[in-house]
């Protein structure tokens, strides 16, 4: 009897790993979602309603996602503190310290710190440019992850149950 | 104190920036010219930003901090807020305010198109005139100017650089505050100093703001929908300008402007006002000047040109 109950909480245990995986193999396509709506909202405040970059800044944290939206805010804190006068640079530096917030690869985390870029840009036209660049760099990283993103969850889950069934195996 | 003003400033000069305007009374203007020292204006004639972190301020060239390219370009991002795209209206304009009413002149190298200022691509110059209201400049004047239940058709008459401005603030602020709803065209930001919309300087409790907007248009506007009781603008003089003056007081609403003239005369000459005084729109009109000891002082005039007080 207890080796039953042992067996099902051993075998319960890597499914729930497997759907853990799974759930976090789902957040990371969700927050590549949020990075392309993200980059899509700044050109949008930049180039039509020309706010202002703190502001326009504050006012997208509130349209985003937990993680995106605090990065945001903390940008925005920052410049207006004045200290520094590139604002990619202050972008940059809150992006590096909210890594672990973030499920995005170490490649598509490059990307969120390059499109710190877009902030950098005096003019319409080339904030409109850099937000096109970005954007598709984003498109090209969603469109891989959503081919994978079923194959990974149900790998996950049958290796993770296997997983179990061999660890049942080996203790019994 | 004067955060906004110091907040363009470059980083490392910011503190003795900081240092020498506190040393300084009542500061008036400061002139920011590439490869120049930063010059300040006060009543206490022009000094220099110190070169070194000791000296905040300094009388001698050769011991004053000289503005680089460097130090230019860091005060334009931090001045338009990192942000030159939101800014490119005011930069044609030639002035960008900050918070707290202080206008910022810009100049440098242009960039015309169509006969028109497009951008000043390289901003190289630069004047913060702090702002200072004077508040209770015109007490003595709104009483002359009140009449039942409103004012009276009134323009402010003077020369540049007089006051003009700040008087009509100041009416503005006590014909509000006393109980009159007035809405202000403030075309060039100058009365209200408008920063991202808010008023900057104090223009009273029933005074509603339309901050950049062309005179005509902007009475228009202002007409259908915020019902003023008083109508103020500044520096009347276009055909325009009085064409929409002439609708605002077909709609029952009194009018407080200024216009740029030396004296009476000088006014009775102006083309397209001279109808108007012939024909009496005007009920008031109010004469400032200033004295050799830079004493101003005021006289009103009613409708006939006649002394009143």
């Amino acid at each position: 009897m207890l080796k039953i109950v042992g067996a099902f909480l051993v075998f319960a245990g890597a499914l729930g790993i497997g759907n853990s995986i799974s759930k976090r193999l789902k957040q990371h396509y969700h927050q590549l979602i949020a990075l392309k709506e993200l980059l899509l909202l700044m050109g949008n405040e930049m180039r039509y309603l020309k706010t202002p970059l703190p502001q326009a800044l504050k006012r997208i944290a509130g349209q985003c996602e937990a993680p995106f939206g605090e990065v945001l805010i903390q940008t925005a804190d920052e410049l207006l503190k004045y200290l520094e006068a590139s604002p990619g640079k202050v972008w940059k530096k809150v992006l590096q310290s909210n890594r672990s917030d973030y499920l995005l690869s170490e490649e598509e985390y490059q990307i969120f710190i390059e499109a710190g870029n877009i902030l950098e840009q005096s003019n319409t036209y080339m904030q409109k440019e850099e937000v096109a660049l970005f954007t598709e760099q984003v498109q090209f990283k969603l469109v891989h992850a959503q081919e994978e993103l079923r194959t990974k969850q149900r790998i996950s889950r049958y290796l993770c149950g296997a997983g179990g069934l061999f660890l049942i195996l080996l203790l019994l | 104190m004067l955060e906004s003003v110091l907040q363009i400033f470059p980083v490392h000069i910011r503190e003795q920036t900081r240092q020498a305007i506190e040393r300084l009374k009542k500061i008036e203007e400061i002139r920011i010219r590439i490869g120049q020292p930063i010059e300040f204006l006060g009543e206490e004639n022009a000094w220099y930003l110190g070169r070194e972190q000791e000296t905040a301020l300094t009388k001698e060239r050769a011991y004053a901090y000289v503005i680089a390219e460097e130090d230019m370009q860091e005060m334009v991002t931090f001045l338009s807020r990192y942000s030159l795209y939101a800014f490119s209206e005011e930069i044609q304009n030639g002035y960008i305010t900050l918070e707290g009413g202080h206008r910022v002149g810009l100049a440098g190298q242009v960039r015309m198109e169509r006969a028109e200022v497009a951008e000043i691509s390289y901003i190289r110059f630069m004047d913060i005139r702090i702002a200072r209201e004077h508040k209770g400049c015109a007490l003595g004047l709104v009483s002359c100017l009140k009449r039942e239940g409103g004012i009276y058709n009134t323009l402010l008459v003077s020369a540049p650089g007089i006051g003009k401005s700040t008087y009509l603030r100041d009416c503005i602020r006590l014909i509000s505050d006393g109980g009159l709803r007035v809405s202000l065209i403030d075309e060039r930001s100058e009365i209200a100093a408008c920063h991202m919309g808010s008023p900057q300087n104090d223009v009273g409790v029933r005074t509603d703001v339309l901050d950049r907007c062309s005179k005509p248009a902007g009475m228009r506007m202002m007409l259908r929908a915020m019902s003023p009781q008083v109508l103020a603008v500044d520096e009347l003089g276009s055909e325009a300008d009085f064409e929409a003056v002439k609708q605002a007081l077909n709609c029952g609403c009194k009018i407080l402007g200024t216009i740029h003239a030396g004296n009476l005369e000088e006014l009775s000459r102006k083309e397209s006002l001279r109808a108007w005084v012939d024909g009496g729109v005007f009920e008031r009109y109010v004469l400032l000047e200033k004295d050799g000891q830079g004493v101003r002082s005021f006289t009103v005039y009613n409708g006939e040109l006649e002394r009143i007080c």
